[in-house]
This record gives structure tokens, C-alpha cells and sequence, in this order.
């Protein structure tokens, strides 16, 4: 392949190569924010501790278990 | 013989009685309540073991309204919109697995985004005990501040009920001045205003009266 075929190959596959790359950057960064969250729940519940304490943390844990997956679904599928 | 001297008979130490702010009170509302008195099963990391928490108050749960009803056209758009993109043709453009990875993505989110409103308004709490008020602000995740003051420095007690949906859900600002560089505290939209000022101007007579 000639330096001229690959650009033209880059350049017909940019927009679809940017979607992705883009995706999984979201999908990454929302995994970042799921475990500042589940951290937040945790220092919170140390902070006012009530019954639903617990609840609030598994949730948090199943955000974040979401967010992990939909990550590793963008890197697969993608 | 007759005794010289007879010590007096020890009686049993009297119990003092319990303050009356301490004394037991039913406990009313639960977890999920913005209005709760003597709650029993909530405690905060800073509490004395006599310290008991009278009000737990958070914002009425009607603040809610604008993030749930937004919540739900987040959630219903996808089923608005997907027929407009597939009548246009433009689902064609995208592969189905890009399709598959961005529906879940757009749900998570709009979970995430419920689920960052509720605990936004679930910790933003408002605590009153018998020693001191407490305000614990909690902000859109990534800001956090805790404030209190003891009862005594409390000087002066307002309260601001306005507008048709406060006045008919009962719910209001209630604005604490407190002597000296101690922070004012202001409560925002909790429940039963009036009877937030009353519990607090009893507890603060009650310790600021001469011994």
C-alpha cells in the first residue's frame, strides 16, 4: 500500500475511526465518574449513616459494574 | 451503751432526670423522609454519645419534581427519536453494534444522572440535636462541606414561606444567625418550617437559661 492509498483509506475511514475512538473515551470516562460516586457514597455513609446506607452502596457497586461493562462492550463490539 | 455518734444511714443516689430534650420521644418518618423527628436508626460520624439528633430534615421531596420529570423524557426520548432516524434512513449509516453499545450507554447515563440527583438530595441533610445544628452540604457530587454550631450561639431564628407550592406542600427556608464568627446556616426548602423554628427556639431557651 502507497503512502497516497493509505491516506486516502484514512481519510474514507476518519469518521467512523473518530466514532469509536470517541465512544470508548466516553465510555472510559463514565466509568471514572461511576467510581467517584461509589467513593462518595462510601465517605458520605461513614459521614450520616442511616438504613438505606447499604442499599445506596450496592447500587453504587452495580453502577459502576454497568459502566466497567459497557467499556469493555465498546472495546470489543467496536 | 449509748452511742456516741450514729452516721446517718446512705441512701440510695436520686437518678437525676433527664433533660427534657433528651427525654425519650417517638420516632417519626423513615430513611427516605425529609422531615424526621428523633429518628433512631440514622447517626452521624461526629456524635457525642449523648447527643441525641431531634430533627433530621432534608428538602422537600417536591424539589425533586424537575429532575424526575427529566429523567423520564431522557428515558422516553430514544423511543421518540428512533423512528425520525430509521424513517430517514440514517440507522443504515451506523453498524448495529454501534447501535447496541450506544443505546446502553444513553441508559446508564440517564440512570447515572437520576442516580447523582437522588443522592445529591438523599445527603444534603440538615441536622439538628440536642448540643448543636449541623449542616451537611453535598453538592453535585464533587463538592462537600459540613458546618455546625452549638445551640447556645444560636441568636436569631427565621423562617421565609412563599409562593402557591410552598405554601401548599408546607415547605420553606429557615435562616439561623449565630453569634460571633460561627457560620449562619440557612435550611433550604424543608419541610414544616414553623415547626422547625419552634423545636430550635425551645431548645435554645432551654440553654440559654441561667443555672
Amino acid at each position: 500500500m502507497t503512502p497516497e492509498q493509505f491516506l486516502m483509506l484514512l481519510v474514507s475511514w476518519w469518521p467512523w475511526v473518530f466514532l469509536k475512538i470517541f465512544t470508548v473515551i466516553l465510555a472510559f470516562f463514565y466509568m471514572i465518574f461511576s467510581a467517584i460516586c461509589l467513593r462518595q457514597i462510601d465517605l458520605m455513609n461513614q459521614m450520616v449513616e442511616a438504613q438505606i446506607s447499604p442499599l445506596l452502596r450496592l447500587v453504587g457497586i452495580v453502577h459502576l459494574g454497568a459502566a466497567i461493562f459497557i467499556l469493555g462492550l465498546a472495546l470489543l463490539l467496536l | 451503751m449509748p452511742d456516741i455518734f450514729v452516721a446517718p444511714k446512705k441512701s440510695a443516689p436520686e437518678e437525676k432526670p433527664a433533660p427534657e430534650n433528651l427525654a425519650p420521644q417517638e420516632s417519626k418518618g423513615h430513611s427516605l423522609s425529609a422531615f424526621m423527628s428523633y429518628p433512631d436508626n440514622v447517626h452521624f460520624d461526629t456524635q457525642a454519645t449523648e447527643e441525641r439528633i431531634i430533627l433530621f430534615l432534608r428538602k422537600h421531596w417536591i424539589t425533586n419534581i424537575p429532575w424526575l420529570l427529566m429523567t423520564f423524557f431522557l428515558f422516553a426520548a430514544p423511543s421518540v427519536i428512533f423512528p425520525f432516524i430509521v424513517g430517514q434512513g440514517l440507522l443504515s449509516l451506523l453498524p448495529a453494534n454501534f447501535i447496541i453499545v450506544l443505546s446502553l450507554f444513553w441508559y446508564l447515563a440517564v440512570f447515572g444522572f437520576a442516580f447523582v440527583n437522588f443522592i445529591s438530595w438523599y445527603f444534603n441533610v440538615y441536622i439538628v440535636t440536642n448540643e448543636r445544628i449541623i449542616d451537611v452540604d453535598f453538592l453535585q457530587l464533587l463538592y462537600k462541606q459540613m458546618s455546625s454550631a452549638r445551640i447556645e450561639r444560636v441568636q436569631d431564628l427565621t423562617y421565609k414561606l412563599g409562593g402557591v407550592v410552598r405554601a401548599l406542600f408546607d415547605f420553606g427556608d429557615v435562616f439561623i444567625q449565630t453569634a460571633g464568627e460561627e457560620p449562619n446556616f440557612d435550611f433550604e426548602a424543608v419541610p414544616h418550617p414553623e415547626q422547625v423554628v419552634r423545636t430550635l427556639s425551645e431548645l435554645t431557651e432551654k440553654r440559654q437559661e441561667p443555672v
